[in-house]
């Protein structure tokens, strides 16, 4: 391979790989287990599943602000292993870690260390939380839930104390949750699956305008020079007078995913991960923000716009099918890779009828432009004006009398 | 490749063009030509606006006169002729098609007085927005137009008969060819906006019921093109007959030519005048 060749690989490959996906080498999303269990060695596979489904990376990340207010439990690290542990003797010890590569009791204790080990009472209301050591001596996938608050922000506490989350842990981050096969020594055997998680919300765009058209509103809007966190884009509106209802159409928001993930009253709204392409939804009772009168929230329901792709330079949409002379309050949101939506300010726009060149020459039908047919030769045309086509219809006539002699 | 090859190869390709000097020119049956060149049609002219002046008032620039023609737009044209005789110049007869369009913003309801903006004569000449309520009220173009855009499309088609006087270039080597195309024009129009390819315009029937009508139609009329060619195989006749022997191409000309387009559907009250009187230029290829 020539030096040519090797550059032209690196730069063919860097143009495939999305940009949030850049910051978070290595790839996240996939990994192994590893290892001995009472000396005998084990292998197998780990990945990311939502809801039976496998988490389509191409589409992003699922580890976001959201996942973490809502305190998700539907995303899940499944395991399949290919060498079990061993069939017969004691089961080996489990454990579940989440933050940095390697976590265990005595690393967590390391200054810095961000380890949290995950358990039915951590973090608080994980319950359901299941890790079955026997489980491992078979080969049928194992489902483990990973709770979005702890995977978004491991921290290094006494299981005495209870953790906080603040769903604000900054920009990328690379963490790896990790299943503790074996005896809490100094090499368990482990089945790793690392993580990017992402709390920080791309650039707000800002919104210049919306301007009207015929029961449509063109919103244009623009962000600093060289901002490259959003993938998309993405415009939210509603009726001032009827702030609770969606603008568009049934039809229009079951056909049209929502790009960003949400948690609002009760409800985490998760953007498309699967190769489906579909949204879905997690009820998490009493979690989220809550709709105040007056506030427009980042909310799916309200979506008007379908994605529109962060490269493109005309950053613009337009929404059409509202009605004429009533107020609508307009946004923009700015996406990134891990469903993290930022907002513009709102803007008020008003749809209004428009007339086009021909509006006031039809005002009745018999004065209306027209053409396909043979009208162009009927009745109203005068002799005077037939007379360059007959002159045309004759010319080509005696040149084909020429040409038969 | 050294430059010993390179030297062989330019021997063999020149003892190549000059032994096929003397070979006869490949039959030649087809030219096909593009051109491209201003247009603005005349819609304002036509019998059926009554005198109005739409097409200047919507498309027109907001500093320009009341009534003025709006400026012109890029035509992109193609045509395929079929060349029945070629003794004392070439005869053919052809089909010609292509594509202009033209955006302008639409005018927006105003909101306080439900009225569209007029366009009136100003004191200089020049034109004047105004809401046409009670007192007329003097506004900006700004204030007049949405974001909405109006589309004017139109696609002209011709049915042409064509003569080519190209006697000085084939017998004395002067690679200047004149020609005229006169024909059968036919001019599909629509009108798009930012909602619809083809818009719907509100009227209303005989009986006074709303109805909406497409914006689109079609306009017949004659059209003639004089026009003058360069033969382009003049810069290297050597090259031009080999490349006539290998893939049949003839003559490559460069032209240019008048538009003399005569399209209102003769005078008929519900048709739109498309004419223009302009010039374009091209590329032809005869085979």
């Amino acid at each position: 391979m020539t030096r040519l060749t090797r550059q032209i690989l690196v730069f063919t490959l860097g143009l495939g790989v999305p940009s949030w996906a850049v910051a978070d080498q290595p790839m996240t999303g996939s990994g192994t287990c590893t290892g001995m269990v009472d000396g005998v060695a084990i292998a197998g596979t780990t990945s990311m599943w939502i809801k039976d489904a496998p988490v389509d990376l191409s589409k992003g990340h699922p580890f976001g602000k959201a996942e973490c207010e809502c305190h998700s439990r539907d995303v899940q690290m499944r395991v399949v292993m290919q060498t079990t542990v061993s069939q017969v003797g004691a089961l080996p010890q489990i454990a579940m870690w989440t933050g940095d590569d390697v976590c265990s009791d005595s690393a967590r204790r390391v200054p810095g260390a961000r380890c949290e080990q995950i358990t039915t009472n951590n973090p608080p209301g994980n319950s359901q939380f299941k890790l079955d050591a026997s489980s491992f001596r078979q080969t049928v996938p194992i489902d483990i839930g990973l709770p979005g608050e702890a995977i978004t922000t491991p921290q290094s506490l006494p299981a005495s104390m209870t953790p906080t989350y603040s769903c604000d842990t900054g920009g990328p981050q690379n963490y790896t949750v990790q299943v503790l096969l074996g005896p809490s020594g100094p090499s368990p055997a482990t089945c790793k699956l690392p993580l990017a998680v992402n709390t920080r919300g791309p650039t707000a765009p800002t919104l210049d305008t919306v301007g009207s058209g015929n029961s449509a509103l063109t919103v244009r809007w623009s962000v600093p020079t060289g901002t490259t966190d959003a993938q998309y884009y993405q415009v939210l509106c509603r009726s001032k007078n009827s702030p609770n209802t969606p603008v568009m159409s049934e039809d229009f928001l079951s056909a049209t995913p929502y790009y960003f993930s949400a948690c609002i009253d009760g409800v985490l709204y998760r953007r498309p991960l699967n190769s489906a392409n579909t949204n879905t939804t997690e009820a998490r009772p009493g979690l989220g923000a809550t709709p105040v009168a007056g506030k427009f929230l980042v909310d799916p329901r309200f979506i008007c716009s379908d994605r529109i792709t962060a490269t493109t330079t005309d950053l613009s949409a337009r929404i059409e099918g509202l009605n004429n002379g009533e107020d609508y309050e307009v946004m923009v949101v700015a996406i990134d890779g891990y469903g993290n939506a930022t907002e513009s300010a709102v803007v008020i726009g008003t749809p209004q009828p428009t007339k086009g060149l021909l509006d006031d020459v039809c005002t009745n039908e018999a004065n209306c432009p027209t053409g396909f047919g043979c009208s162009a030769l009927g009745a109203s045309a005068s002799p005077s004006s037939l007379l360059p086509v007959a002159t045309f219809v004759l010319l080509l006539g005696r040149s084909r009398r020429r040409r038969a002699r | 490749m050294t430059s010993l090859t390179r030297a062989v190869a330019a021997v063999v390709l020149l003892w190549a063009g000059a032994a096929q000097a003397d070979v006869t020119a490949s039959p030649q049956h087809v030219m096909f030509e593009v051109k491209f060149g201003p247009y603005v049609p005349h819609l304002d002219d036509s019998v059926g606006f009554g005198g109005k002046t739409p097409f200047s008032d919507l498309f027109g620039d907001s500093s320009s006169a009341k009534g003025s023609t709006p400026s012109w737009g890029l035509l992109g044209q193609g045509e395929l002729d079929y060349q029945f005789f070629n003794r004392f110049g070439i005869l053919g007869i052809g089909i010609s098609a292509g594509y202009h369009y033209r955006t302008a913003k639409s005018f927006v309801l105003d909101p306080a007085t439900k009225k569209y903006c007029d366009v009136k004569v100003d004191e200089r000449g020049g034109r004047r927005y105004v809401i046409p309520s009670s007192p007329e009220r003097q506004v900006a173009y700004s204030d007049c137009i949405s974001d909405d855009e109006d589309q004017l499309n139109v696609v002209p088609l011709s049915l042409l008969l064509s003569y080519r006087f190209d006697v000085l270039d084939r017998r004395f080597q002067i690679p200047i060819i004149p020609y005229v195309k006169i024909g059968l024009a036919y001019y599909v129009w629509w009108f798009g906006n930012s909602s619809s390819y083809v818009a719907s315009v509100p009227t209303k029937d005989s009986d006074g019921n709303d109805k909406f009508l497409d914006a689109s139609g079609g306009s017949l009329g004659l059209v003639v093109h004089p026009g003058l060619a360069l033969d382009l195989s003049a810069l290297d006749p050597v090259a031009a007959r080999a490349i006539d022997q290998e893939v049949g191409l003839n003559r490559v000309t460069a032209f240019v030519e008048l538009n003399y387009s005569w399209v209102n559907g003769f005078g008929q009250a519900r048709k739109l005048n498309l004419s223009d009187t302009t010039l374009s230029a091209g590329l032809g290829f005869e085979f």
